[in-house]
């Protein structure tokens, strides 16, 4: 059984445990949840010598205070929280020795949207339906299935290794993403693109389009210029609006345009189905990205191919890395 | 309509869509069921989960595994060689409702809708044999189709949604009937509520071992109508854990 680790004295906005999701589900429209910036939490897993879909606490802008109730060790990854140890700022994407009575505080977003807070063994919460993800619609996982409390005892599962032997490691600046500046979300077109006007899909992958307040783990909005769609010859199937079609499955990450106003692009949380005209499709390496949005930032979508898509991928998942990881 | 030949159509870089048609239909329904059967028996390799849909399936799929066009090819070999499906296995389950009252409070609405009296759109909403087409938006939520309804209920949605429904809400909007199995926003017209669930996240219930949803894509439903005292009492099995559901194992042809 895990040993209580951390107290929460403050809880934040949106704290919830996080692995890598769960499978098998979807057909009755439970989705993946887990860690919407997974290069974020693989390298505080490695980081840690953990497996790398370990569970970690995923905070979102504005991060969460520990009391430590055990000698442990973390890393901080994903966005800047302005963290503090006993009152004295520490570093992200290192880690970091922790000595009961210990206070970790972190505060609101300074860069990025989304941190991890990554513990050796992990945060041992039930394994539920193959995961330890939080996935609030349906009170499954994490902490009882809802999100971390302040007054919540934390507790964390054995470490792999010994503590002493995660002294000193960090990951290599070259191998991290860079946060700041201006985004490009790339996007596969389809499965509905043909539904879209020719001059609509130049201005969705040429025109700014910004995230919106109305954005969390099951979609993010954007605010953007209007989309128009092709007439529709024949019955109007699913609906009335050309925006409407008959309901099928949502990939996650699946950019629906209800009305061709404000594309919302689903985040691991994302509805299984819908009746609506998706024109593209996030791919798997910016979702990354996504979780690191701040509200009304400004971001471009841009169409890339799938070979594009695996690469981008395939980059994430290489850099997290022992080579990328240095001494300090 | 249902194509020729279905339609691939990339979903991301890892969820494809196999579109058979555009129709919602038991027949584009009952040829999605058999073509997820199919793919499950054969074990594509990199395939990792199905979501089979009222005309179209999404299937998920590792990338690192599996590259999109050899999926495609063989999905296509899977669809050129399966025979046309006539019957499934296929679930009757019961489940008994308290129509009208405070959350059945569109009732009249879709009497006035249908211009026929309130326990008129009762007696054919309890007659017909309610079919699963497609489950989810939210975990384990159904969408029935009426199965051969003496007259067919159709009622426009919500115009706006609103905030709240209950778990158990059974609502209409169109000609589908939706169970709501958790709280939730909502634009289906409230008929009535159900008083045993249909989703169990604590999974605590018998039924519920497998998956915490009870539905799936393929089942029938017909409701039985139970009033007030019946409606506690049958709440009251369910919380102490000691509530049987009727179910029975079938097939079904078109």
């Amino acid at each position: 059984m895990g040993r209580p680790t951390f107290e929460v004295i403050q809880q934040g906005v949106f704290t919830s445990i996080q692995d890598l999701g769960r499978k098998g589900y979807f057909a009755v429209g439970i989705p993946p949840s887990g860690a919407m910036d997974r290069f974020a939490l693989r390298m505080g897993n490695l980081l840690l010598k953990n497996p790398l879909g370990e569970a970690g606490i995923e905070v979102t802008g504005l991060g969460v205070k520990l009391r430590v109730l055990e000698n442990t060790v973390i890393a901080l990854t994903g966005g800047d929280f302005d963290a503090r140890l006993n009152g004295r700022s520490i570093p992200s994407w290192q880690t970091i020795d922790l000595r009961k009575g210990d206070i970790v505080s972190m505060g609101e977003a300074k860069a990025g949207w989304r941190g991890y807070v990554c513990v050796p063994g992990g945060i041992d919460v039930p394994v539920v339906l193959g995961s330890k993800s939080t996935y609030l619609t349906g009170g499954l996982g994490g902490v009882r299935g809802r999100l971390v409390r302040k007054g919540d005892v934390l507790e964390v599962g054995d470490p792999r290794v010994p503590l002493e032997n995660l002294k000193g490691r960090k990951a290599k600046e070259s191998a991290l993403p860079v946060i700041e500046g201006a985004k490009r979300l790339r996007v596969i077109l389809g499965p509905q693109d043909d539904h879209v006007r020719e001059e609509s899909i130049q201005v969705f992958l040429n025109s700014p389009y910004r995230a919106s307040v109305h954005s969390n783990r099951i979609g993010y909005r954007f605010e953007g210029s209007q989309l128009f769609f092709k007439e529709r010859s024949g019955a109007q199937l699913g609906g009335s609006n050309p925006s409407n079609i008959v309901d099928d499955g949502n990939a996650i990450g699946a950019i629906q345009i209800p009305g061709g106003k404000e594309p919302i692009c689903l985040g691991p949380d994302g509805v299984s189905m819908g009746g609506y005209v998706k024109i593209a499709c996030l791919i798997t390496a910016d979702m990354d990205k996504m979780a690191q949005l701040r509200l009304r930032e400004n971001i471009q979508f841009q169409s890339v191919t799938i070979p594009e898509a695996r690469s981008a991928l395939e980059d994430s998942l290489q850099r997290v890395n022992e080579n990328n990881i240095e001494m300090q | 309509m249902i194509y020729e030949q279905p339609r691939f159509l990339y979903s991301g870089d890892q969820y494809l869509t196999l579109e058979i048609g555009d129709e919602m239909t038991l027949k584009a329904n009952f040829k999605v069921i058999g073509l997820d059967q199919a793919i499950k028996e054969a074990r594509v390799k990199g395939v990792i989960e199905t979501l089979p849909g009222w005309r179209s399936m999404l299937l998920s799929y590792d990338q690192l595994e599996i590259h999109i066009e050899d999926l495609i090819s063989e999905l296509k070999s899977i669809v050129e060689r399966i025979p046309e499906v006539t019957q499934i296995a296929s679930r009757l389950i019961t489940l008994p409702v308290k129509y009208g009252g405070a959350w059945g409070k569109d009732l009249r609405f879709v009497a006035e809708q249908n211009s026929c009296s309130e326990e008129e759109v009762i007696a054919i909403h309890t007659e017909t044999i309610h079919w699963v087409g497609m489950v989810g938006f939210t975990p384990g939520s159904p969408q029935l189709m009426q199965l051969n309804p003496r007259q067919l209920l159709t009622v426009p949605k919500y115009i706006s949604p609103r905030l709240y429904t209950p778990k158990g809400t059974i609502g209409l909007g169109g000609s589908l009937t939706a169970i709501y199995p958790v709280p939730s926003p909502g634009g289906y017209q409230m008929m009535g509520l159900t008083p045993v669930p249909i989703y169990d996240r604590f999974q605590s219930l018998e039924i519920f071992e497998e998956s915490p949803a009870l539905l799936r894509i393929g089942d029938r439903i017909k409701f039985v109508r139970v009033h007030e005292e019946e409606f506690d009492q049958i709440r009251q099995q369910v919380w102490e854990g000691n509530y049987k559901f009727s179910i029975k194992s079938e097939t079904f042809s078109q």
